[in-house]
């Protein structure tokens, strides 16, 4: 017994201490780090679920909204609750407006739009003035957005950008907002419309008391914006001097390649409208390219812009160094689409077929590739080669079904089916072509896709004078499968007044 | 030396606690070890009840900074922070256990083979532990060393560098094997080293495997909660706590059986170097 003896002291001092130091708790750190867990795993949960939100799965992801409403409305009122001391009060906040942003994304998923406006439009107002807010607003004004409500989703969008435009750190995250509450106006696309100037105003403000990135990507939003708006001379006066700092500098730091293709790019809208020659643009791209920028985005933004100003040569030499110099999967087989039609559009037949031929033997399956055969069409039509041009129309078809049959479902699928529906469109055999976008709205069933492809397939329908007979059931589809968004709605009420 | 000697003889050495498994009197001090390194894991675990926070979150806080008291920061982490507080536990409770448990084996073994205080034998025994301690830091440095793409790498190569170290820490942890029980039996600090080695030289396969066993228990339980399996349980973060806690369980097994080992082969060569 004696050779235990310190053992038993050293566990009864244990014990002592800790009943000792559990006088006074903290509920506040326990009811936070729970708050964290039931939201993590309700985080968790949602990346297992299965894709079709508002199909087969449709339950789950509606218990899984409501699982987030509840864990926010649990740990609300702890957030509010002038008792909770800081830090845990603005965490429980932070993790609460997190909860009802989690019920908002998944009520948006299942095509619930009306659902997910509810419940921002329920809590949005008791966030104010904290961080959250801002992404609450954002997500309203995408809300509004999809329900055609764009002067709300203006008025949200000014409230993010009062609460971020005092804030050097949130400010930069949200910099786009005055460009988008300027396009979104109703006002026409002119330098003197009022949206615009208030904008550009708010970024000029940024350009002048901001940091050094802000000022560069501010510089860029205006830039965009002012092209936007017709007006050039401001759009190249705040060009030039970011774009000479930045040549200038010795050492280029972190995202400089990014921010010089930006002005690239703005500069190649520049020089499409005829505001800009492109012996200007060529230090800027220069250095892009130099210094590790996108290389065959860059250049295909320059070539697209040539193209458009009708400088073909310039525009064939630049889709000539894309593909010699930055062959890539990506942006080759659109630069030797664009050489083709360029050719095409210029007369040389010869040479844009062995473009499109090479286009089809070097890049296949990429989705310039899959273009080929209504391309080599389109060249036939412009030939005045009609019989050739039926015989490519046929051909056309059978590859699309033929590459439809071999390559597995998924990848390249959609598009495979959406060329053949434009095939059988141009050959005028329009039921042909509904009963594939049938098929086509099929394998989107159960996602919000699916009421995309509705809509189009409906419009496309009346478009194409089909009779009612085969509209009306995608109608009916979009009101029984979409209740709850605007669409749903309104073909729901279109249903009923033609019964009536 | 034959292979089935070493193997004999570390069979042998395994049979002394193995058949002392229920005379309670050995489990005793390791168990209240256990018990208390089980108490610190549940005071990490659970830092965050109310009736715990006021000692749970400045140790977890000093332990893994303020993100540490996040879920489920927390729990990742708790593997990480439940070994820092560990050392000290092992130090404060678990030179006195192994000091005591080392001497009741030997009481079993062979009455009054014990010489000196307990107090002055666990102070050396501390010493040799603070060795092994260290051993394990260096090796765990050494490891540091590595790429960090390659200390971060999952898979069979990741099973494979965890194997190694484990193995490196084996290795020379074969020659230290003895000098706990050495201590535990009265011998000063520097001479259970020598004798140890000793030993381990004259018994290297057997003593390597005692030492392998350790290793090869506590691999899956390190493999889990570092980069190797940290991808499959990070879905269910409770699960770093369990694993913990089973380490613990397999850890009382294992030092008892260390232990008990040891300790016979150590009166075994005092007894063979009387005669």
């Amino acid at each position: 017994m004696r050779r235990r003896s310190p053992m038993v002291v050293f566990a009864i001092a244990i014990a002592l201490s800790t009943a000792l130091s559990t006088g006074c708790g903290d509920e506040a750190l326990h009811v936070r780090y729970q708050a964290e867990r039931h939201l993590w795993q309700a985080d968790r949960d949602r990346a297992a679920l299965p894709g079709n939100a508002a199909g087969d799965g449709f339950a789950q992801w509606d218990a899984l909204a409501a699982r987030y409403e509840s864990i926010a409305a649990h740990y609300g009122s702890w957030g509010f609750d002038p008792g909770v001391p800081d830090p845990y009060r603005a965490d429980l906040r932070r993790i609460t407006g997190t909860a009802w942003l989690g019920a908002v994304d998944v009520r948006a998923g299942c095509a619930d739009s009306l659902g997910a406006r509810d419940v921002l439009g329920a809590v949005i107002d008791r966030f104010a003035g904290t961080p959250i807010a801002v992404d609450m607003h954002v997500r309203s004004s995408g809300v509004a957005l999809a329900d055609g409500d764009s002067a709300r989703a203006v008025e949200h969008l000014h409230r993010v950008w009062s609460a971020v435009r005092e804030s050097e750190r949130d400010r930069r995250a949200h910099l786009d907002t005055p460009g988008r509450i300027a396009r979104l106006a109703p006002d026409e696309r002119r330098a003197e419309a009022p949206a615009y100037a208030w904008a550009a105003a708010e970024y000029r403000r940024v350009i002048e008391t901001g940091r050094r990135r802000d000022v560069a990507l501010a510089t860029l939003e205006l830039a965009d914006l002012a092209l936007d708006f017709d007006d050039k001379s401001t759009a190249l006066d705040i060009l030039e001097p970011l774009t000479s700092s930045m040549l200038a500098r010795a050492e280029p730091e972190p995202g400089d390649a990014r921010i010089m293709r930006r002005i690239v790019e703005a500069m190649a809208r520049a020089l499409a409208r005829g505001d800009l020659e492109p012996e200007a643009l060529e230090p800027a791209l220069e250095w892009a390219l130099d210094h590790g920028a996108d290389a065959g985005r860059t250049l295909t933004a320059v070539g697209n812009a040539l193209d458009d100003r009708g400088r073909l040569d310039e525009a064939l030499t630049v889709y000539e160094r894309i593909r010699h110099r930055y062959d890539d999967a990506e942006w080759a087989p659109r630069a030797l689409m664009s050489a083709a039609r360029i050719r095409s559009r210029r007369g040389k037949w010869d040479q844009a077929f062995v473009d499109l031929k090479l286009l089809e033997a070097r890049y296949a399956l990429t989705p310039p590739a899959l273009r080929v055969p209504l391309e080599i069409v389109s060249l036939n039509r412009r030939r005045g080669t009609h019989a050739e041009a039926a015989e490519a129309l046929r051909r056309a078809e059978q590859t699309y079904r033929r590459l439809m049959d071999r390559l597995p479902r998924g990848g390249h699928g959609d598009l495979l089916q959406e060329l053949l529906i434009e095939t059988l469109e141009r050959q005028g055999r329009y039921s042909d072509a509904h009963a594939e976008r049938l098929e086509w709205i099929d394998r989107a069933s159960g996602s919000v896709e699916e009421l995309h492809r509705l809509r189009a397939s409906i419009e496309a329908g009346r478009n194409n004078l089909l009779a009612d007979e085969m509209i009306d059931p995608l109608v009916q589809r979009m009101a029984e499968r979409f209740p709850n968004t605007r669409l749903g709605r309104r073909a729901a009420v279109r249903l009923a007044a033609k019964g009536s | 030396m034959s292979l089935i000697r070493s193997l004999g003889v570390a069979w042998w050495a395994c049979k002394g606690p193995l058949r002392l498994g229920r005379d309670l009197s050995t489990w005793t001090s390791l168990t209240v070890l256990t018990i208390v390194r089980s108490f610190v894991l549940l005071l990490l675990m659970l830092f965050h009840r109310p009736e715990l926070v006021t000692a749970g979150k400045p140790l977890v806080t000093a332990l893994g900074g303020p993100e540490s008291t996040h879920y489920p920061t927390h729990l990742l982490e708790l593997p990480v922070m439940f070994a820092r507080i560990d050392l000290l536990v092992i130090v404060a409770v678990g030179t006195v256990a192994i000091t005591l448990t080392v001497r009741s084996f030997a009481n079993h073994y062979i009455t009054r083979h014990a010489r000196g205080s307990t107090l002055g034998s666990v102070l050396h025994v501390l010493l040799v532990v603070g060795l092994l301690l260290a051993l394990q830091f260096g090796v765990d440095r050494l490891f540091l060393l590595l790429p960090e793409a390659l200390q971060e790498r999952g898979g069979k190569l990741g099973v494979a560098l965890l194997g190694v170290r484990l193995g490196a820490m084996a290795l020379l942890g074969t020659f230290l094997l003895y000098a706990v029980a050495e201590a535990g039996l009265g011998a000063p600090a520097w001479r259970a080293v020598g004798r140890s080695y000793g030993i381990a030289s004259t018994e290297p396969i057997g003593s390597f495997v005692l030492v392998a066993i350790w290793a090869a228990v506590t691999l899956p339980f390190a493999a889990l909660v570092g980069p190797v399996g940290t991808d499959r349980v990070a879905a269910h973060p409770e699960a770093f706590a369990l694993i913990v806690f089973l380490r613990l369980l397999a850890e009382l097994f294992l030092l008892h059986l260390l232990l008990g080992a040891s300790t016979r082969i150590v009166i075994w060569k005092r007894a063979e170097a009387r005669l």
